[in-house]
């Protein structure tokens, strides 16, 4: 037997898989739109120094409440500030916190949700706790959190992810309770598998896809309460360039100027808009019995 | 039916005292001092300690939480630390504008996301279902502020048919009490329909699948008794159930629409309390917010056994 002959079914193998996923995303457009939009924005987040025009915290009082024009593509906000520059930048800070949301939500949700699915007592307990904090409208919960500690950028992230976190634990548990009862964990606790192992080799790679879709949700969903923290006033402080905080400065200019909420608003908007489509998309594309039940 | 019910007010109960921990551990635990908040930049340790004392933080916390508990079974929400009034009077006089605004969201939201989704799921892979997709999608997306000032611009700027921002009272007759409530409703009513759209579409999906629809077809009935009363009814559960979920998420828009059209209640409290730092009115809202949630949850559940007669017959 020559090599070719073995890796001719190989190549095959990969050819038809590479065929499924290009099916996939061309039966599933809000992927590859979510995607595109994501990195478009993504970028401009990344290359905000080099697309910048102008210093987003330079203050140019003669400049200020100017229409867009060549020199202020977005026009300036009531301080004279070039909002162009100031949105790109804000996008940083607004990426930042959806990132660090959906990462810590993940990581605290997985951990809870993997003991609660695994140990009776423990979810009795975690799920009470759950149940409360779920009581607890999102938005207000942030609010009261943000007025308990000193603002800055971790506290926002913390204030966003508990009341991220009790949907993350049930989601994780439920998966785990199905998975759990499955022949192949029998099996592996068959062999001897014990638990630490059985949780992380063999319960969580196969609820990752649920996880990763929920995290997208997490993180459009963190977006956007970043901004209405920031719109009301108790959200990053103020002289950061956030999204949310661009969008505070310029409410009180809406009905003069309202380029300064327009376009901030409309980068937002498209960011939140690309990640939920993204989420959708995967969520098809993945996991076809998740898609059926939202 | 009478045990399931009294399952339902137990896990109600349960979840309200959970709710009413994390609120008191919360002040206690976070790491600004509400003793020093309150004594300001300038105050000595004197002064901190003497609030302290004053607001009972100097005792057990087991004892602290036991006496709060006690005096909020009693009705006794505290007072505000710097209005001096009781907080429940406070949250009182805030009520009716939020009422307001969180009624008419709702019933927009509900009457115009039913029909949506019940047209999408029935013309599901058809343009028509796209179009409605797309548009719950954005509509779940944009923040409320940017629908909200789109819409400012648009019907109160430009076309001058309603009023910009404000509330009137419904004692200073209907008329402006609900042109001032219809951009508000609509902004913050889009979101929730969005929400209630995508579910409504998924569940109709599921029960259109059925295959008692299938027989119900075969009878050869038409299109409309077989959507509303054998699809709509099966899927009448769920709908439900995110109405009532949905409820967290229309108290939290209530609080950014109330800013965005300077509507003078409970959130606009909210946000004065926590600007000022004023705990036992943050408390006092977490609370109150909560226990609406909760209790229209119990009626949601309460509720199952009018659509499905098998929940009324659990022992």
């Amino acid at each position: 037997m020559t090599s070719a002959d073995i890796a001719t079914p190989r190549l095959a193998f990969s050819r038809t898989k590479r065929h499924w996923l290009l099916r996939g995303a061309q039966r599933h457009v809000t992927v590859v739109i979510g995607g595109m939009l994501i990195t478009l924005l993504v970028g401009t987040a990344l290359l905000a120094p080099v697309l910048a025009t102008h210093d987003p915290l330079a203050l140019n009082v003669a400049h200020r409440l100017r229409a867009p024009s060549a020199e202020h593509w977005f026009g300036t906000d009531n301080l004279g500030r070039d909002v162009f520059s100031r949105t790109v930048y804000g996008g940083r800070i607004s990426l930042l916190v959806g990132l660090g949301v959906a990462a810590l939500t993940t990581l605290i949700g997985s951990v809870l949700g993997l003991l609660a699915g695994m140990y009776r007592w423990f979810d009795s307990v975690i799920m009470r706790i759950m149940d409360g904090l779920m009581a607890i409208p999102a938005i207000l919960l942030a609010v009261a959190m943000m007025a308990l500690a000193r603002p800055g950028l971790l506290t926002v992230v913390i204030a966003i992810t508990v009341p991220e976190v009790p949907r993350m634990v049930r989601l994780v548990r439920s998966v785990v309770l199905v998975i759990r009862e499955l022949p192949y964990v029998e099996a592996a606790t068959a062999i001897g598998a014990r638990m630490p192992r059985l949780l992380l080799r063999h319960i969580l790679p196969n609820a990752l896809t649920p996880i990763i879709i929920q995290a997208t949700y997490v993180c459009a969903s963190a977006v956007l309460i970043e901004s209405y923290l920031g719109f009301l006033g108790v959200g990053i402080p103020p002289e950061i360039p956030s999204w949310g905080n661009i969008l505070s400065d310029g409410r009180s200019y809406v009905q003069l100027a309202f380029w300064i909420i327009f376009f901030p608003g409309m980068f937002l908007g498209f960011m939140v808009l690309a990640i939920n489509m993204l989420g959708d998309g995967l969520r098809d594309m993945l996991d076809p019995r998740l898609a059926r039940r939202f | 039916m009478i045990n399931f019910v009294l399952r339902k007010i137990g896990s109600t109960a349960i979840v309200m005292m959970v709710v009413a921990v994390i609120v008191f551990v919360m002040i206690r635990v976070g790491p600004g001092d509400p003793a020093a908040v309150i004594a300001g930049d300038h105050a000595t340790s004197e002064d901190i300690d003497r609030i302290r004392r004053s607001l009972g933080l100097d005792e057990p916390m087991l004892y602290q939480f036991l006496h709060w508990i006690g005096r909020l079974l009693g009705g006794d929400l505290g007072q505000s630390l710097f209005s001096r009034k009781p907080v429940l009077e406070l949250i009182a006089g805030r009520l009716e504008p939020t009422l307001s605004l969180a009624a008419t969201t709702m019933t927009f939201a509900v009457c115009s996301a039913i029909p949506l989704g019940i047209v999408a799921a029935w013309q599901v892979g058809r343009w028509i279902d796209r179009a409605v997709m797309a548009l719950a999608t954005v509509a779940f997306s944009f923040p409320i502020f940017i629908i909200g000032y789109g819409l400012v611009w648009g019907f109160a700027l430009k076309l001058r048919w309603l009023p910009v921002q404000g509330f009137r009272p419904l004692s200073q007759g209907p008329a402006p009490y609900l042109t001032h409530l219809v951009l508000p409703s609509l902004t913050l009513g889009l979101v929730f329909m969005a929400l209630l759209t995508r579910m409504t579409r998924s569940t109709m999906i599921e029960v259109l699948g059925e295959d008692y629809i299938r027989t119900a077809r075969s009878k050869g009935l038409s299109q409309l008794p077989i959507l509303f009363k054998h699809a709509l009814r099966n899927a009448a559960v769920p709908i439900v159930t995110t109405i009532g979920s949905g409820i967290a998420l229309l108290i939290g828009g209530v609080v950014v629409a109330e800013s965005v059209f300077a509507i003078p209640g409970v959130g606009r409290l909210t946000i004065e309390a926590v600007t000022q730092r004023d705990y036992p009115v943050i408390q006092g809202v977490l609370l109150l917010a909560s226990l609406a949630y909760v209790l229209i949850n119990l009626l949601v559940d309460l509720s199952y056994g009018l659509f499905d007669p098998r929940i009324r017959s659990i022992p």
